[in-house]
């Protein structure tokens, strides 16, 4: 009964973090395939214009890639301002699959 | 090779589209031609042209992109427009290129983040051939970027002297900034700063940069390629198409003012005709957008069937000059301190 309740316990930070895991990855090659950057080179710290050089446009053309890779119809334009660094993108992700 | 046509853009669509359109098929055996729009428009208008030939198909598309229309978004409002559509084939391969009529914005957005740019430019822009005393300026950019940084201007000096050498043939283009004089001193801060940016470019041997040039050296044939911020691009080219518009205007009024003057025009009519010829923008056909990932040619808003015509070609030749690599390949080059 221990373990089960244990395992129970677990189960949803563990099925959390592989979908955060999953959607970092994802991201990742998203965000390489972009920025001709490695992807070993980008982490949920990076921040989309001091560390890859991104201005709007970029912003918008990697928002929409997003959109097309994860089915999450269309980010607006007020949630397109909070995302300035990766983790911020797998974040507001994570939410909306949950959704 | 393949060329999208947006059949439902412009003031004449789809009549005068499909027309140009259908002209460039029957003239050109190596062009095969997908027309996109409202299906049975674009058919009934190509029944009145003697039908569709052979390689010349037409895909549904059942909205239209119009002025009133938020350029910004409408792409992705409008997803079965024949831009959207069309563009999407595009991107997916099912053409080569891709001519429209339609809203300018709305095509610079949708090719901006549709068809992508390419890896490492910042900003794509228009890029005309404006008639001159020589063979022509390519002018970088006309008014895509009204705002410009020091890499855009640096970007489009580059793009304008590959689109020159390998789209137009020409022999190592001469490349100029557009500014209120020649000093290297002249200028704003941008035009400073973007100066010595090229300068620096044409001592290593990567662009044949001549300076700064003033617009009237310009159109009197002193470069090639003529850099710009979209702003000062698109003062300068509606200038000279004023100036055009009111001297034809002027001399065909010369000319027909007395007998003497009206038999004068029909003595030189042959030389009037080619220099008229010269001058038509439908000769050229329309804009290519420099720096995206495949050739995307706007037809001025107006385009009746020859210009149409005229633009296809050149977006085939923009498909045989591949920019696309090359451009890639000097992108390391046009790096500047932003």
């Amino acid at each position: 009964m221990f373990y089960h309740a244990y395992g129970i316990l677990l189960t949803p930070l563990r099925k959390e973090g592989n979908d955060m895991q999953d959607i970092f990855e994802r991201m990742q090659r998203i965000i390489s395939e972009q920025f001709s950057v490695d992807e070993d080179e980008i982490t949920m710290d990076t921040s989309f214009e001091e560390d890859l050089g991104a201005d709007s446009v970029d912003l918008v053309e990697l928002v929409m890639s997003m959109e097309e890779a994860f089915d999450i119809g269309e980010v607006q334009e007020d949630e397109l301002s909070t995302l300035s660094t990766v983790g911020d993108c797998v974040n507001f992700l994570s939410g909306k699959l949950d959704d | 090779m393949k060329i999208i046509v947006d059949a439902m853009g412009g003031d004449n669509a789809p009549g005068e589209i499909v027309k140009g359109a259908l002209q460039a098929a029957r003239a050109r055996s190596d062009l095969e031609i997908v027309l996109v729009g409202k299906e049975d428009e674009v058919k009934a208008a190509a029944a009145a042209c003697g039908g569709l030939p052979e390689r010349v198909s037409v895909v549904n598309a059942t909205e239209v992109i119009d002025m009133h229309d938020d350029p910004a978004t409408a792409f992705k409002v409008k997803k079965d427009s024949s831009m959207t559509v069309g563009l999407t084939m595009l991107k997916n391969g099912e053409g080569d290129a891709f001519v429209s009529a339609g809203s300018t914005g709305a095509l610079l957005s949708a090719g901006t983040l549709l068809v992508k740019r390419i890896r490492g430019i910042r900003r794509a822009a228009m890029a005309p051939l404006v008639p001159t005393a020589g063979n022509g300026v390519v002018l970088v950019d006309c008014g895509a970027n009204a705002e410009c940084t020091v890499e855009y201007l640096v970007q489009f000096a580059y793009l304008g002297s590959v689109y020159a050498a390998k789209a137009l043939g020409m022999e190592k283009p001469r490349v100029g900034l557009l500014n209120i004089g020649t000093e290297d001193s002249k200028g704003d801060q941008l035009r400073r700063d973007t100066y010595l940016a090229l300068k620096e470019a044409g001592e290593a041997g990567h662009i044949n940069f001549i300076g700064n040039i003033e617009a009237k050296e310009a159109v009197k044939g002193g470069c090639d390629v003529v850099v710009a911020d979209g702003f000062s691009g698109n003062v300068m080219l509606k200038t000279i198409e004023g100036v055009g518009s009111f001297m034809g205007r002027e001399l065909k009024g010369m000319f027909l003012s007395s007998l003497k003057t009206k038999i004068a025009a029909l003595l030189v009519k042959s030389g009037l005709d080619a220099f008229k010829e010269r001058l038509d923008p439908d000769t050229i056909g329309g804009t290519p957008f420099l720096g995206l990932q495949k050739p995307v040619i706007k037809a001025h808003g107006s385009s009746k069937a020859r210009a149409i015509e005229n633009a296809v070609y050149q977006a085939a030749a923009g498909v045989k000059a591949d920019l696309a690599g090359e451009i890639e390949a000097k992108t390391g080059l046009m790096k500047t301190e932003r």
